[in-house]
């Protein structure tokens, strides 16, 4: 890890008045833990998960966690994004639904009637493989492309919807990016069904999004497609999500973007007049960059998460850009592909009036709001600063001095969490 | 920027045992005019030369003591070679104490290298048009983006294409030697890689005389390193093209080998990071790299450098990001240091609160070029106090060495601070309501006085 950076605390930045104050969820890729984390980076609670990620969790609505588990021995064990499993378990980690299908990909949604919407991977026949264009020559995987598959899945894992990106995509318009592997037409990162019913989808080795209406199985809109001319407007995108003005608000990753230098945005586009109305990156740009995943959420007060997944880095901004609130995780794991990271897909942040969190005793806004809440960040925020408590375990604290009850305590809860 | 990245500036790491000990000399690209930094090990700064101009990239210290650099005057410049952030329009070289004590005018010169040669004489690149009919052959680069799309024209006339002339200049400033990029370039086996602009072919950012008086190139907008035979102009090894992406500044070591900086802009797979290789250009195999634990960390997609030192460590240059560091040979960091400058004002893409810096260069103690020199921090002590190591505050007091405003939040009350400290123990979870303090009403009231003070 960069030394400059390497002995600061996680919690890197929290501006309690402008930030959108309640929980974060993260599942740090190559572990097993899914976390929630409270504005200061105290967790407050853990779900262990037999699985990896494969390649994150959401909290839903009715306060389960819907997770989606790595399937290690998979078909398709190196297409990053791979899964296997979806996983709802209950607050106390019980598993109250399942599904398994060895090629699912990065996204699901659960929708409004019950039913998952999820991503799935598929070979591509030859007679259509030979049409694709794009790509670098020569690096489909063993003569075969493979594609992307949506399917609505219904409580009792029954595929009731099926949509094959290949039978729909023109391969005129719908080309590899130029510097891609050839070994994925499309490659899904993210499905989101909107109000409406019609699905977004967003495709990181054409750099485009595509909306599909659910009727008809149609293409409906594209944007991002276009030659790799200087007029391309996206780079590997991921996570576009559906906003209450009808808005699409995406994270744009900027790999192989033409035009030095590499830096990633956050950008919120008018599906209408296909303009872009909002846009955040960092001064100077490259200071934010990922390269192949991360994340981003518009809050109730305007304020969007962003995740910088390759940095593990979570930060909140303000709709004028201004930062309020930053964490880096401090969970490292070593992958054979990428080095030793703490990188982590998507990170989510849900209010005390979550639906989802009723009842878990985190619902109280006090918690959050209340003076004992304030308190404690007037405590902790003129430190900001390192202590040597603080700095071996995330989520520890300081210990004070003549307090050995409740240093039994706090160890005995840790143990809990599994430190 | 960053809270995470501005949190830490100046030395952050120095292990004396294993550092090459020496002067580091750098440019911060973005503010203007210029100043060029010779710091010590510790990050004080020893000398300072202040520039007429701006140095669009890098100085040089010479070992004759002097300064060699590339130098833009705004006002004289051209207006639409101006557009290319590499653009320069003279050459100068600068004694110790500031002085001017050679220059060559050129307006079409690139200021990515100059070279002192063993004979005297300096090398430099001008940019010359590619002829249509060359231009029109040469293969790759953005669908669309010749020269008139960025706006880009020579000397008045509208070209497709820029190449480069590149010139020898003797002392007395006068032309002895010149080499035309588009007459020895193969459209073919030099295309262009696909995420640049068709403007420069190639677009050199290193010059290297090798001993045997040939020349090194270095192109990041074909992707490769070519060695041009000085006596018959032909290019005699080239390498590159799908191993090493957009790279920047090779330089041969005494063992033959070559070690460059692969940015890895474009690379079609990998997390999105830089390496530093050294290859073996007999075999074009790699014999050492660097890069870090974790990939991203090191990371500059469009500029910087790296320079093998004399005991063996690799000093790098972090572009992007104003950071430079040493590594042992075990890939151990033993150094760093991150630029304390930024432009404070908008530049191109640099952003406000860009410090990126082209190059860095070692000169150790025993170098030529600095004998019988003042090294002296205390010469520079205003400096020393506001940029220097003791500027930065190790933990909990960022700075933007005073660009921006503290990222600390609210001044801290002393009517919280003075509770007893086992009350102020953060706690591992969430308090619930039920488990306040007993003292919770008189602590209560104070801190809602607080709150209410700060608009609650």
């Amino acid at each position: 890890m960069v030394i400059s950076q390497r002995d600061l605390p996680p919690l890197r930045y929290y501006d309690f008045k402008k930030a959108y104050n309640g929980y974060t969820l993260f599942a740090p890729l190559g572990g097993r833990n899914v976390w929630l984390m409270d504005m200061m980076g105290r967790f407050v609670h853990r779900w262990e998960m037999p699985y990896t990620p494969g390649i994150h969790g959401r909290l839903l609505p009715n306060g389960n966690l819907l997770y989606a588990g790595k399937d290690p021995n998979g078909p398709v064990p190196d297409f990053g994004g791979s899964g296997g499993f979806l996983l709802e378990v209950d607050w106390d980690g019980n598993v109250v639904w399942e599904y398994a299908d060895p090629y699912l990909s990065h996204d699901f949604f659960r929708m409004d009637n019950g039913n998952t919407m999820v991503l799935k991977w598929t070979p591509i026949p030859e007679e259509v493989a030979a049409k694709i264009k794009g790509g670098i020559p020569g690096t489909e995987r063993n003569g075969v492309i493979w594609s992307d598959v949506l399917h609505e899945i219904n409580p009792k894992g029954e595929v009731i919807w099926e949509w094959l990106a290949y039978e729909h995509f023109d391969p005129d318009i719908d080309v590899i990016c130029p510097l891609c592997i050839r070994d994925r037409w499309g490659q899904a990162n993210a499905c989101y069904v909107m109000p409406d019913g019609n699905i977004i989808v967003s495709y990181a080795f054409m750099s485009q999004i595509q909306i599909v209406e659910k009727s008809t199985g149609n293409i409906i809109w594209r944007w991002g497609h276009g030659d790799y001319g200087e007029g391309r407007r996206l780079g590997f995108q991921h996570n576009p999500t559906f906003l209450d003005n009808g808005n699409i608000l995406l994270f744009d990753n900027g790999r192989h973007r033409p035009i030095a230098p590499d830096y990633s945005r956050v950008i919120e586009i008018n599906p209408k007049t296909n303009e872009v109305e909002w846009e955040y990156k960092a001064d100077p740009p490259p200071d934010f960059y990922s390269a192949f995943i991360g994340g981003a959420q518009r809050l109730p007060n305007g304020n969007t998460l962003i995740c910088e997944g390759p940095k593990g880095r979570f930060f909140e901004v303000t709709p004028t850009c201004e930062i309020v609130w930053e964490y880096i995780s401090p969970f490292y794991y070593r992958y054979a592909r990428f080095g030793t990271t703490n990188m982590t897909f998507r990170a989510y942040r849900y209010g005390p009036e979550y639906p989802g969190l009723k009842g878990t005793g985190l619902d109280d806004v006090n918690l959050i709001y209340g003076p004992e809440a304030f308190e404690s960040i007037s405590r902790a925020m003129p430190g900001l600063s390192i202590t040597e408590e603080s700095q071996q375990t995330p989520g520890a604290g300081g210990k004070g001095p003549g307090t050995a009850k409740k240093e039994e305590r706090l160890r005995s809860r840790m143990k809990g969490l599994g430190y | 920027m960053s809270v995470a990245r501005r949190a830490l500036q100046s030395v952050t790491l120095y292990r004396p045992d294993k550092t090459y000990n020496g002067f580091t000399l750098f440019t911060p690209m973005t503010p203007r005019p210029s100043n060029v930094w010779l710091i010590d090990m510790q990050g004080r700064f020893v000398h300072r030369w202040q520039l007429p101009g701006w140095v669009r990239l890098r100085a040089q210290l010479l070992p004759n003591g002097n300064l060699l650099f590339g130098l833009l005057h705004e006002d004289e410049a051209d207006a639409s070679l101006v557009r290319l952030p590499f653009y320069a329009g003279e050459v100068d070289e600068m004694d110790w104490d500031g002085n001017i004590v050679w220059q060559y005018k050129e307006p079409l010169m690139d200021a990515h290298d100059q070279v002192r040669m063993k004979n005297g004489n300096t090398l430099i690149q001008k940019y010359v048009e590619v002829p249509e009919d060359i231009a029109v052959k040469v293969k790759g680069g953005v669908p669309g983006s010749e020269a008139p799309a960025w706006g880009i024209s020579l000397e008045g006339r509208e070209v497709a294409m820029l190449g480069y002339a590149l010139q020898e200049i003797s002392p007395e400033g006068k032309v002895v030697w010149e080499w035309l990029t588009y007459e020895h370039l193969d459209p073919e086996l030099d295309s262009i890689s696909p995420p640049q602009r068709r403007v420069l072919w190639p677009g050199w950012n290193s010059l290297v005389e090798l001993p045997d008086g040939n020349i090194m190139t270095c192109s990041f907008s074909t992707d490769n390193i070519i060695i041009i035979d000085k006596a018959t102009g032909d290019i005699k090894w080239r390498w590159g093209q799908g191993q090493i992406f957009m790279p920047h500044n090779p330089s041969m070591l005494d063992n033959g080998n070559i070690l460059v900086l692969d940015n890895g802009r474009g690379r079609p797979v990998g997390p999105g990071h830089s390496r530093v290789i050294e290859f073996n250009p007999e075999t074009n195999e790699i014999e050492w790299a660097f890069e870090e634990e974790n990939p991203v960390n090191f990371d500059t997609s469009y500029i910087g450098g790296c320079e093998r030192l004399p005991n063996g460590n690799t000093l790098i240059c972090e572009g992007e990001r104003g950071r430079f560091f040493e590594v042992t040979a075990s890939g151990e960091m033993v150094w760093e240091y991150v630029v304390p400058f930024y432009a404070g004002e908008e530049w191109m893409w640099y952003g406000r609160y860009s410090n990126a810096t082209f190059r860095c260069h070692r000169y150790g103690p025993d170098y030529p070029g600095l004998q019988g020199k003042k090294l002296d921090p205390e010469k520079l002590d205003l400096w020393n106090r506001l940029y220097g190591p003791d500027a930065f505050a190790p933990y909990g007091r960022p700075s933007m060495g005073g660009m921006e405003r503290t990222p600390i939040m609210e001044e801290e009350e002393p009517s919280v601070r003075k509770e007893p400290e086992a009350k102020e123990e953060p706690r591992p979870s969430v308090v619930r309501p039920e488990q306040k303090a007993p003292s919770a009403a008189k602590k209560g009231e104070k801190v809602r006085t607080r709150l209410q003070r700060l608009g609650y």
